[in-house]
């Protein structure tokens, strides 16, 4: 009977899955359950070869599998994942794309800089008046309506700056521009951890807050290794809230032009740039090219592995330890440091969760434990024990 | 008759349901806005990681526990007891509980993504879901409302 609705279970969700366009990636020549021969047997989908989506394998891996199924699951159970289905949409063929950033023919010109500003200028904050502080004074106002020509660093109205590394490496002098923006994390702490799911990952790879949903809490700022989320306050929906206790603003990033990628075009800082630094592309294709690129230079690869994957990929003939020493670091100045896999804890814990309630099915069909949770004990007739459906604390009965 | 379970069960969901109570509301930016996180022994609360991975780890017992104690009573206990309309409201609560905030760790995964406005569904309802646990909670000492009784008794009580 489990068996039964198991597989009833996958059928329900391989069809929601089809009709709302997420099952798209069949790897050729899967074996098992992946296999585009039994899904046609098993489903008559005549299931399609789209595209490869994760870059970090061939094709399809178990665990895009299943979550992609969850994901169809899910949206039986919740009316807005429709709408999750078409923000997602807006990515040409879903592709996870990424950009590659040639530091060796970084000039430091500022195109990207002043592309960026130009491009985006549309989607900077404007807010009116005084800006209210908080009670407790925490988070503090920040205004950065009156700094706009800021270009130095990261603001609200500054989502790419260039970072200049001086130094000498192997007896050489070096120096080294580096266009810095958001990273766009394969695995973003920022959309995980996000109260508000203002911020989110793009089925391109790219990663955005929403300054329609953000109420500018600034977590996103916290959690990310970088930092690179920048608030403006006085804007955005906690005015229309509770605008001295709750919120303060919205938080403002690159976005690598959504806008943009969204009908094909590229990002404003890789079109702008005279020298050919910046490339945009399939992750797979541009991760092949950044480590060909490094080898060709004997260079390093930096934004391949760093909190565990990102699509942004930044090649240098100087070790980005060096550099990392060498800018000038700070808020809106992120560092170059290495940072481990923030999320990764977060990733075994949920499939943990996913095997809890199993255990504990199989546990409470064994009767396993049952010291713990007690043995049956005798009936002794109503009225004979205090505890009669009162007297303890509740748990699920 | 004897609850089912011991009081190590029930304290055990006791002690579950308030880590997550607190590690949850510690994934609001509200605790160092009003400063409980700089109170001596609290400032871990501040540690969005720290409270989010306790979060997820009490997720993990909860679910463990919900399965073990809903098979216990399917399978045994329920032949002697039935639920009364608070035990079933409270029982459903908890699966919707469990059932958000299994919502909100696939979106968590690297993988998968919803929008602003989906997300916000899953978020307020995980929230509403625990706010309504712990007030049932509250009535259910305040007014000692039943949340089963025995099979037979039809005493209103």
């Amino acid at each position: 009977m489990l068996s039964s609705f198991a597989v009833f279970t996958v059928y329900i969700n391989v069809i929601v899955a089809r009709r709302e366009g997420a099952l798209r990636v069949l790897r050729p020549g899967a074996k098992g359950i992946y296999s585009r021969a039994f899904l046609d047997v098993l489903f008559q989908t005549g299931a399609r070869q789209v595209i490869v989506h994760d870059s970090r394998s061939a094709g399809i891996s178990r665990r895009r599998f299943l979550t992609t199924l969850g994901a169809a699951g899910l949206s039986l159970l919740t009316p807005g994942t429709a709408l999750a289905q078409k923000h997602r949409s807006k990515s040409p063929a879903g592709l996870e794309l990424a950009t590659l950033l040639d530091l060796s023919k970084c000039t430091g010109c500022g195109a990207c800089v002043e592309a960026c500003r130009r491009v985006n200028a549309a989607k900077f904050p404007h807010p009116e008046g005084p800006i209210a502080p908080t009670p407790s004074g925490s988070p503090p106002v920040e205004d950065w309506s009156a700094r706009r020509e800021v270009t130095d660093r990261l603001t609200p109205y500054n989502w790419l700056f260039i970072q200049t590394a001086r130094g000498s490496f192997e007896g050489e002098k070096f120096q080294i521009h580096i266009p810095r923006r958001c990273m766009h994390c394969q695995n973003p702490p920022c959309a995980n951890l996000c109260p508000w799911g203002a911020a989110a990952r793009e089925d391109n790879g790219a990663v955005r807050i929403d300054p329609g949903a953000c109420v500018g809490g600034g977590k996103c700022q916290d959690v990310c290794p970088w930092g690179f989320p920048m608030r403006q306050s006085g804007v955005g929906p906690y005015l229309k809230i509770l605008p001295r206790f709750f919120g303060n603003g919205v938080m403002y990033m690159c976005d690598r032009c959504q806008d943009r990628v969204a009908v094909g075009g590229l990002p404003a800082c890789v079109d702008a740039c005279p020298n050919g630094v910046q490339e945009m592309g399939p992750r797979a294709e541009i991760t092949a090219r950044a480590h060909a690129l490094a080898r060709n230079m004997s260079g390093y690869v930096y934004g391949d592995t760093e909190n565990g994957g990102t699509n942004t990929f930044y090649v240098s003939p100087v070790p980005f330890e060096i550099l990392d020493a060498a800018v000038r670091t700070g808020p809106g100045r992120p560092r170059l440091a290495a940072p481990a896999d923030v999320a990764a804890d977060e990733d075994r814990l949920a499939y943990a969760a996913l095997l809890a309630p199993v255990a504990g099915v199989i546990a409470g069909a064994l009767r396993l434990g049952s010291r713990f949770a007690g043995p049956e004990p005798p009936a002794r007739g109503h009225g004979e024990d205090a505890d009669d459906g009162r007297g303890d604390s509740g748990g699920p009965r | 008759m004897r609850a089912p379970i011991t009081r190590r069960v029930a304290l055990t969901y006791v002690l579950l349901t308030t880590l997550l109570a607190i590690t949850g509301a510690a994934q609001l930016p509200l605790l160092d806005r009003y400063r409980p996180t700089s109170t001596p022994w609290l400032g871990w609360l501040g540690d969005y990681w720290l409270t989010h991975r306790l979060h997820y780890a009490g997720a993990v017992g909860l679910l463990f526990l919900c399965g073990y104690v809903g098979t216990r009573w399917l399978l045994e206990w329920r032949r002697e007891r039935r639920l009364q309309a608070f035990g079933v409201l409270r029982a459903l609560t908890l699966v919707a509980l469990c059932l958000t905030g299994a919502a909100r760790m696939l979106k968590n995964l690297p993988s998968v993504s919803f929008s602003p406005r989906a997300t916000q569904l899953i978020d307020c309802s995980h929230l509403l879901f625990a706010v309504l646990l712990g007030t049932l909670a509250v009535l259910r000492l305040a007014l000692r409302a039943q949340s089963w009784r025995p099979r037979g008794d039809n005493s209103d009580r």
